[in-house]
């Protein structure tokens, strides 16, 4: 992706920004699918990971 | 001679408490399967009470009335089923039948339920107690956690050298 960016804007990215930008958005897409997973209760969602909500104990469903 | 005398009223003002202690924890509790097998949303429960009357013979006839509280919320992690801890799960007035009360009933989460049991028929009047019955957590479900909890950790980390290796 640095290299994408890289080719676009036409300046090589520093090592810790890269770290920085590649890991908020590793954190952001991880957080959306365990809200998915884990939280959304919009209904096909919710009624397709029932079980698995159920089954991990923990997990609040309703 | 009046100090004796003190003691002796006290002695005797103490022994009615004493039997009535007695009373209440000659009330019986057995379960089958017993608790520790028990998990949530399993089988039904067959819970049995056995009721003796004041002189520890089982009562004839009568009614008791339970109350069955669902475990309190835990600060830290809920159950998967919020919204009944902390609530009255079920009050009802059962019969008493040559000293037994039984029923069935299905646990739907872990943790410690309390039955607030009370006599409130002829025989038997003012017999009172309070049981706590603890629920585990399925092994299952925990080791699904412990799964899925792995599987994060593993994702991170493949994560972190994929972040973290040479460009």
């Amino acid at each position: 992706m640095e290299k994408a960016i890289e080719t676009v804007r036409g300046v090589a990215l520093d090592d810790t920004f890269s770290f920085l930008m590649k890991s908020v958005l590793f954190l952001s897409l991880s957080g959306g699918i365990l809200y998915l997973l884990l939280a959304a209760s919009y209904p096909p969602i919710h009624d397709t990971l029932h079980h698995f909500r159920h089954s991990l104990a923990i997990v609040p469903c309703h | 001679m009046p100090l004796i005398r003190t003691i002796l009223f006290l002695c005797l003002l103490s022994l009615p408490a004493a039997e009535a202690e007695a009373d209440q924890d000659a009330i019986g509790l057995q379960t089958v399967p017993p608790l520790t097998e028990v998990r949530p949303f399993s089988e039904p429960v067959r819970i049995a009470l056995e009721v003796p009357d004041g002189s520890g013979n089982p009562v004839k006839e009568g009614w008791l009335k339970l109350r069955l509280h669902a475990p309190n919320s835990r600060w830290l992690f809920s159950t998967d089923f919020p919204r009944v801890e902390g609530t009255l799960l079920s009050e009802m007035v059962l019969p008493v039948s040559q000293g037994k009360v039984e029923w069935e009933y299905t646990f739907p989460i872990r943790g410690v339920y309390r039955l607030e049991v009370e006599s409130v028929g002829e025989e038997g009047r003012g017999i009172k107690k309070v049981f706590e019955l603890q629920i585990k957590e399925s092994r299952l479900n925990l080791l699904f956690l412990a799964g899925f909890i792995a599987a994060l950790f593993l994702v991170g980390f493949i994560a972190g050298r994929l972040f973290t290796g040479p460009r």
